[in-house]
């Protein structure tokens, strides 16, 4: 019995090729380090490529400890083009990759919507870590404003519809 | 504890993974050291992609520049174009406004320079009538317009105002057919009438074929026709050719009657002279030299009578010499002037207090003619002629 759900449950796992999963790891992090270069493009920052692409691949593994290396992975290079000191987004994405991988053991989450009401709700605790690290740890007194941040979640929210309506093209049954 | 790990495998290696990374932070704000290492891997994979993707960015950049450009220059040569002909039509209405401002300036000197009151008014319209010659002015009653009056620019007359209404006024024009005007030629100042023949030029009749006419003369209104004031410019002769019994002249209006726009209305005309352009003819003038000093001299110290009531010795004195009164006559006027009021003071007379038919001073008492004073005449030098 126990074969069989496992095998039903691999059966339902769709796994994305590892140069797509490279290349959106690479190309969100390029564009979260690149686009607000640009004065046109001064809202990019705005939107957390490299949180939504974390989202998108720890959902896909339904393994927590392949879900946190990717958050881990992810956040330390997000740190590293950062000015800011290694670690602080390497543990949040850390544990948003664990939080995603371990919630596919217990939701369904191939449905678009569901990914991107976790969406919503993994931006507000990626923030909510964020501001806590920034005050605990780094003893910056940034303010968290609810209504920005919820605003700012919406709009991750509608580009994570996009980016993963894209990526979900590159995905193949195994 | 293998069991204990193998039971919370996940969430040691998320304690793990925090904690290391919490150690990493620690490590790098305690010791306010960064993490070079991971620092230079994640820029080292990022760099050259962002590198590549800079260089295309660039390349799709230019060239959505360019096309954006060249779009841009589309729509900047369309509009350019379109400020160009804005542009144009500016400048024709500047310079139409700049010869208007000219005209203008010419008419009101011309207007100042004239005797005659006159008023300015604009061309707003022509004859419907192809074989009329008549255009109407912007002026009417309203403005003190009357038919009969006449109608001038600087170049010469137009015509005389034939009818009149309360806003405008409509204009014969001197080469209508239906239009004459007495005129004189300059040179010969001989009168005559001239009338329009419906075309571009008009004529003069009645000029006797005696007369001399020349090509070219000026013919100028000569005030009979009490129309037009005496002296105005009418035209020049542009042909002259004998007839039966009056020469058949024809006269090239000097108003340019195919493009008046402002003229002139006469109100009230004075006569005027000629202006005196042209050299009249007349004869040569000559002017004798000088006579030598000495026979000057010795002709007024022969006239004067102080000379003659004087020693010989003293007739050689110059007349220049000055007087009692300190005067030294210079020229032979002023030793005319010395000579009368020697006469008049010898004879008791004072000029100015002579009634009006009482028997003025003899002004040949004691005069000689020079002849029989001196038998020997001196040579006249040969007369100089005046240009």
């Amino acid at each position: 019995m126990q074969a069989s759900v496992k095998q039903l449950i691999e059966a339902d796992i769709n796994r994305l090729p590892v140069w797509i999963s490279w290349g959106a790891v690479i190309g969100a992090l390029l564009l979260q380090a690149y686009l607000p270069l640009f004065p046109s493009s001064s809202y990019a920052n705005t939107v957390d490529l490299p949180l939504l692409i974390t989202i998108y691949l720890a959902l896909l593994r339904r393994s927590p400890i392949i879900g946190l290396l990717i958050g881990l992975g992810i956040g330390l290079g997000q740190d590293s083009l950062s000015h800011g000191p290694i670690g602080l987004y390497g543990i949040i994405k850390t544990v948003i990759g664990y939080v995603c991988s371990s919630l596919t053991l217990v939701l369904a989450v191939e449905s678009l919507s569901t990914r991107l009401v976790l969406v919503l709700g993994l931006y507000f605790v990626h923030q909510a870590f964020f501001w806590s690290l920034q005050r605990v740890l780094l003893s910056q007194g940034a303010e968290f404003v609810w209504r920005r941040t919820l605003l700012l979640a919406l709009l991750n929210c509608l580009i994570a519809g996009f980016v993963y309506r894209f990526l979900d093209r590159f995905r193949q049954r195994i | 504890m293998e069991t204990f790990l193998g039971r919370y495998r996940n969430i040691t290696t998320l304690a793990v993974a925090i904690f290391a990374q919490l150690l990493l932070l620690g490590y790098q704000i305690h010791g306010d050291r960064d993490v070079r290492l991971i620092r230079v891997w994640g820029v080292t994979a990022i760099t050259p992609v962002a590198r590549v993707l800079h260089s295309s960015h660039g390349f799709v950049s230019g060239l959505f520049h360019r096309y954006v450009w060249l779009y841009d220059a589309r729509r900047e040569s369309d509009r350019l174009q379109a400020e160009v002909e804005r542009l144009k039509l500016e400048n024709q209405s500047l310079r139409n406004s700049l010869e208007t401002s000219d005209r203008l300036k010419i008419l009101a000197s011309y207007q100042q320079q004239l005797p005659s009151r006159t008023l300015v008014a604009a061309v707003i319209g022509a004859g419907a009538n192809p074989n009329s010659r008549v255009v109407f002015l912007d002026k009417g009653s309203h403005a003190g317009i009357q038919p009969g009056m006449a109608v001038l620019t600087p170049d010469g007359i137009v015509g005389k105002v034939q009818s009149v209404f309360p806003t405008s006024a409509l204009v014969l024009l001197i080469s209508d057919s239906y239009s004459a005007a007495g005129v004189l030629l300059e040179k010969t100042r001989v009168h005559g009438v001239m009338k329009g023949t419906g075309l571009s030029e008009a004529r003069i009749d009645y000029i006797p074929n005696e007369e001399k006419v020349a090509v070219g003369e000026r013919v100028y209104t000569s005030g009979e026709d009490r129309i037009y004031p005496k002296g105005l410019l009418v035209g020049t002769v542009s042909s002259v050719q004998p007839g039966r019994d009056f020469q058949n002249i024809t006269v090239q209006p000097g108003a340019r009657l195919n493009r008046l726009e402002e003229i002139l209305v006469v109100t009230t005309g004075v006569h005027q002279d000629l202006p005196d352009s042209l050299p009249r003819p007349q004869a040569p003038q000559t002017l004798l030299p000088p006579p030598p000093p000495e026979v000057r001299d010795t002709f007024l110290d022969a006239v004067s009578p102080t000379a003659q009531a004087a020693p010989p010795a003293a007739s050689s004195t110059p007349a220049t010499t000055a007087g009692p009164d300190g005067y030294a006559p210079q020229t032979d006027a002023d030793r005319l002037k010395k000579r009368y009021r020697d006469l008049g003071a010898a004879q008791g007379h004072v000029f100015g207090e002579g009634a009006p038919g009482s028997k003025p001073p003899d002004f040949n008492l004691g005069w000689t003619p020079p002849n029989q004073q001196r038998p020997a005449e001196q040579p006249k030098p040969p007369p100089v002629r005046q240009p």
